[in-house]
């Protein structure tokens, strides 16, 4: 019988090369696994937390005598993921590392959740993974 | 005056005839990656207390130590004369709010690391 | 006959891989703004930062589906552009034996190649040496 429950993919490891992933990134690879397998759930935590806070684009840099401006997205990324109706949560100690202001400028549909809150819940996912 | 420009979080200039040893100490991976990056910041307040001039940039994921609440890991190398820098597109990439960190750590440009690197005499470490 | 390493202002040795964190961004962000205030860089990249040079990385990377028209640079492009833009001063070096032991070993032009036992050689032609990351 077929399992149609999401799968819950946690990131923990965040900005894993600006220049050499550019778009293809955690949060990229997410959306296409939600489309795979048929739902997909992705809980923030850590450093990868604050890919939950609102930000400015990323800068732009210059190597040689070429602007860059292809540069990964995380918040971007995040959106892209929202859009695609895959749930997003974030852990509050992620959040509080990065200092006070942060809890107010939360992405718009990420929602907060306690430190390890969602363990409890992974025998209702499809499977729970890294990514 | 070098002691208390470095008490002061503020590097003195060198000059032909101190010929300081320049430390540059690059914190990369954070708090996240568990107890070596307080390890590293330890590493950079000793050698400050043996009367170096020393220089902390958090880069990358290591912008984190200066955020509060994490911030109290840098009480000890600030109080010890080490200078703090930031650097500004690991600040700008994590969304960090400038009014979240301390007043003593200075968010700086690469050019301004290079500046530092391209001083005589100057010794990186990268962690 | 060895060739002479030529003198750089600074050595910057490449340790870490891609795509586990931003070091290689550090690694370039570093060579440019040195570059520009007029410093010599030379960068040996070992372990799997040796792949960053690669021929086969082609000009670009591959299409993104969801941005179709976007070009992304591929780094084995970005260290050519910045060799192009600092011919005098800017260098790139893979590590012969990284290389090799990880299939790397078709480099773009102007990346030289070098045995792993004339390291030395190229501390020796630096004037300040910073070690990136860990293999």
């Amino acid at each position: 019988m077929a399992d149609w429950r999401p799968a819950l993919a946690i990131v923990e490891k965040a900005y894993r090369g600006a220049v050499e992933t550019q778009f293809f990134d955690a949060l990229y690879s997410a959306v296409e696994l939600h489309r795979q397998l048929g739902g997909l759930e992705v809980l923030l935590r850590g450093a990868a937390a604050s890919y939950a806070v609102e930000a400015p684009p990323v800068p732009t840099l210059t190597i040689g005598g070429r602007i860059v401006d292809t540069l990964n997205d995380a918040r971007h990324g995040l959106r892209a993921l929202l859009d695609a109706g895959v749930a997003v949560w974030v852990e509050e100690p992620g959040l509080a590392a990065l200092g006070p202001h942060t809890r107010t400028r939360l992405v718009p549909g990420v929602r907060r959740v306690a430190a390890g809150e969602l363990a409890g819940q992974w025998s209702t996912y499809r499977m729970v993974f890294f990514l | 005056m070098g002691a208390q420009n470095r008490a002061a979080g503020v590097a003195a200039v060198p000059t032909e005839q101190q010929e300081p040893a320049w430390h540059l100490l690059i914190e990369s991976q954070g708090p996240f990656a568990g107890p070596a990056c307080a390890s590293f910041l330890r590493d950079a307040a000793t050698l400050a207390a043996s009367g170096e001039a020393v220089t902390l940039l958090l880069l990358q994921d290591g912008v984190g130590a200066a955020v509060e609440p994490g911030a109290p890991t840098l009480a000890d190398p600030l109080a010890r004369g080490v200078r703090v820098w930031a650097d500004d597109f690991s600040v700008a990439q994590r969304g960090i709010h400038p009014d979240d960190l301390p007043a003593a750590v200075r968010v700086v440009s690469m050019s301004d690391v290079a500046e530092l690197v391209l001083l005589p005499g100057v010794r990186v470490v990268w962690h | 006959m060895a060739t002479a390493v030529p003198r750089t202002d600074v050595l910057l040795t490449l340790m870490g891989a891609p795509h586990s964190s931003d070091l290689v961004t550090s690694c370039l962000r570093m060579a440019q703004a040195l570059l520009e205030r007029g410093a010599s860089v030379q960068v040996w990249a070992c372990g799997y930062a040796t792949m960053l040079t690669q021929c086969s990385l082609g000009a670009t990377k591959p299409r993104n589906l969801a941005a179709w028209g976007t070009e992304y640079p591929s780094t084995a492009t970005l260290v050519g552009d910045l060799l192009a833009t600092y011919p005098d001063t800017a260098y790139w070096y893979g590590c012969r034996f990284c290389g090799e032991d990880r299939g790397a070993a078709s480099h773009i032009p102007g990346v030289r190649v070098q045995p792993p036992w004339r390291f030395a050689d190229h501390v020796a032609s630096a004037g300040t040496v910073v070690f990136l990351g860990v293999m």
